[in-house]
């Protein structure tokens, strides 16, 4: 299984893709894709989010197309029994890893959900708020100081993935654009969820998530 | 669950939306009915229908098929409504006065793998009233032939898993431009498409057709589909991709295309000839072995109507000794019926695939020697010349049956001496070296 990120694809839209190999499990969506880029995105985060949304479907191996920390490759091996592999760079200490420019600070609880209506008002204090609309009814992306309205396929790849997996990939992707500390799932049930794994992963990248 | 298991359920379901268009929709059913790949069901959604269409459906004695009527709603209304009755795996689309083609099912399927979502394919416009032909490629669809010319796939081409449609829906707040709406709609979320290189349908011009009626409608519609696929793109992706989608069709075989689907099209605007073979293969207990025998039912199409000659198509057949062309004005035609030169059955093919038959089935050692074919009416071969045969092919044309065996043998001597022992009778024995030819050279140097 290869998880890869496109900035900007063909169509001028931010990517994260999965790519099978022969003995993986079949992938029913492989794709998730939003109207907007995130603007601070570490290779991690991505990382992160690619194992949250597909790792259950690959069988024995996870390579990224961005080399991650090592600590990340423990985590991630850990979670989900799967090698990681890296196919571009050699994996790189934390220490020597590249750092994002001007990386945010992280201070918010930003909220994650599937396009609820918008409020009334801003969100509270030390609150950001990320809204996924269907990219098959809307496109583009709504910028507000604390909230994003971004329009995404995520609404048809929780029809086959678990939409809590699908908000957290999310949450941690755009967490550096609402510089968020935490990620909460905005109207899933979060029974059972997340799991000490998908905490675990998280953690790895500096966020909370619950 | 593979494109082609299931439990009881059938793989495919058909969705058919008419409105008061009996007079085509049993020709269309038809189509369908005779497709090669028969574990369907077809949903006719009957939008509100005045004419005879419910006796149409009714007449129609196929456990198969499924009739659901509504309020006139409109199409996409209608096939909705369909998707959401449906128990097939896929929904192939098809329109009540179209002719699906026999194969076209089957043939999708193979591409229905694990990693698409939405298989399509090209199709041929057919002029009703002049048969006159026009091709539709398909390019390969993404953004750049969207984005290029606002190309959907053909809607009748369709074939897309159940829970996709279900998901998507089609947007019952637009009355045109329906299919081009969901297509982009769906490209827009990541469905994953691919053009399977199929020839799926002749899909009739007639007045009448909801593209012909849409007009201004269908413009406006179609435009506003456009525009909301074209936000968010550059012009300098726009254009990029637009260049790349230029040469990128399908992988369409478009050898003969113009000829190869003739036949299909109904009666009043072609003329039929030739034959289709029907095969089958069985394993028969002889002396202690068992014995693969083939049979070739070989059946005359130019006495069959477009009803018999489809659905003579319907089964494991082979309709390349078919052939067709356009009926010429009714004077020319009754000049051409009375020479009378396209009625002659000829099956200089149906021979050699009867061959080849022979070598599929035979048992491997049997042809690595010299072998002596062995042709006769079914009725003169004794049980030692069929307990000689390592395999045998019957053809059955009409009230006569010729039944082709493979006699192996290990030297050309022994074969000749076979006919004489063996199948004096036999006016047609041959002997043919299966080995490479090196390798029986001092024999044939002998001889």
């Amino acid at each position: 299984m290869r998880i890869e990120y496109l900035q900007n694809d063909s169509a001028d839209r931010a990517v994260l893709r999965a790519e099978r190999s022969a003995e993986d499990r079949a992938l029913p969506v492989d794709t998730l894709i939003f109207d907007a880029a995130p603007a601070h995105l570490s290779s991690d985060q991505i990382a992160v989010a690619g194992v949250l949304l597909f790792a259950e479907f690959a069988e024995r191996d996870i390579a990224f197309s961005a080399p991650i920390t090592v600590e990340l490759q423990r985590a991630i091996a850990d979670a989900t029994g799967l090698a990681v592999v890296s196919t571009v760079l050699p994996l790189v200490e934390a220490s020597d890893a590249k750092e994002p420019d001007a990386r945010p600070p992280s201070v918010t609880t930003m909220t994650v959900t599937f396009g609820a209506p918008l409020c009334d008002t801003t969100p509270r204090v030390d609150r950001t708020r990320l809204d996924l609309v269907p990219g098959e009814r809307f496109q583009g992306a709504l910028y507000g100081v604390k909230e994003l309205v971004v329009a995404s396929n995520a609404w048809y790849v929780a029809t086959a993935i678990d939409p809590r997996a699908v908000l957290a990939a999310a949450g941690v992707l755009f967490a550096g654009d609402l510089l968020a500390k935490e990620i909460v799932l905005g109207d899933a049930a979060q029974r059972l969820w997340p799991t000490p794994g998908a905490r675990a992963l998280c953690e790895a990248v500096g966020l909370t998530l619950s | 669950m593979s494109a082609t298991e299931g439990i009881g359920l059938p793989v495919v379901t058909v969705v058919v939306a008419t409105c008061n268009r009996a007079s085509m929709l049993r020709e269309s059913l038809h189509s369908v009915l005779c497709q090669t790949f028969a574990d369907i069901e077809i949903i006719v959604v009957d939008d509100g229908s005045t004419d005879d269409t419910p006796q149409v459906v009714e007449s129609i004695d196929d456990p198969r098929v499924r009739y659901i009527r509504q309020d006139h709603c409109g199409i996409s209304a209608a096939r909705n409504l369909g998707t959401e009755h449906a128990r097939g795996q896929w929904i192939a689309v098809h329109d009540d006065d179209d002719i699906m083609l026999p194969t076209r099912l089957a043939e999708q399927l193979a591409h229905a793998d694990d990693d698409v979502d939405f298989v399509y394919g090209a199709f041929i416009n057919f002029d009703d009233a002049t048969g006159q032909l026009r091709l539709h490629h398909g390019r390969n669809y993404g953004y750049g032939p969207a984005l290029m010319s606002g190309f959907a796939p053909g809607h009748s081409t369709w074939l897309v898993r159940t829970p996709v449609m279900r998901r998507f829906r089609y947007d019952e707040g637009v009355d045109s431009a329906v299919d081009n709406n969901l297509a982009f709609r769906m490209l827009r979320s990541g469905v994953r498409f691919r053009h399977s290189g199929v020839y799926c349908l002749l899909r009739r011009v007639h007045s009448g057709r909801i593209t012909d009626r849409g007009g201004i409608g269908q413009k406006y519609v179609a435009q506003m589909n456009l525009a909301f696929l074209q936000r968010g793109v550059s012009s300098a992706t726009r254009d990029r991709l637009v260049k790349s989608a230029r040469r990128d069709w399908g992988p369409l075989d478009k050898t003969r295309w113009e000829t190869r689907f003739l036949a299909y099209l109904p009666d009043h605007l072609v003329r039929r000839s030739g034959y289709v073979v029907a095969r089958s293969v069985l394993q028969e207990e002889v002396d202690g072995r068992t014995v693969a025998v083939a049979r070739m039912r070989i059946t005359e199409v130019s006495g069959l109507d477009w009803w018999s000659f489809l659905a003579e198509c319907s089964g494991d057949v082979d309709a390349r000794g078919v052939r067709a062309r356009l009926r010429e004005a009714p004077e020319i035609e009754s000049l051409l019926s009375a020479v009378d030169i396209t009625d002659r059955l000829d099956t200089p093919d149906a021979e050699l695939d009867a061959l080849r038959a022979l070598f599929d089935i035979a048992p491997e050692d049997a042809t690595r020697g010299w072998v002596a074919i062995a042709s006769a009416p079914t009725t003169e071969w004794d049980e030692h010349q069929l307990a000689l045969a390592a395999s045998r092919c019957i053809i059955d044309v009409g009230e006569s049956e010729v039944m082709l065996g493979l006699i192996p043998f290990r030297s050309w001597e022994a074969a000749d001496v076979a006919r004489r022992a063996a199948f004096s009778t036999f006016s047609n024995y041959r002997v043919l070296t299966a080995a490479p030819l090196e390798s029986v050279a001092s024999e044939l140097i002998a001889r």
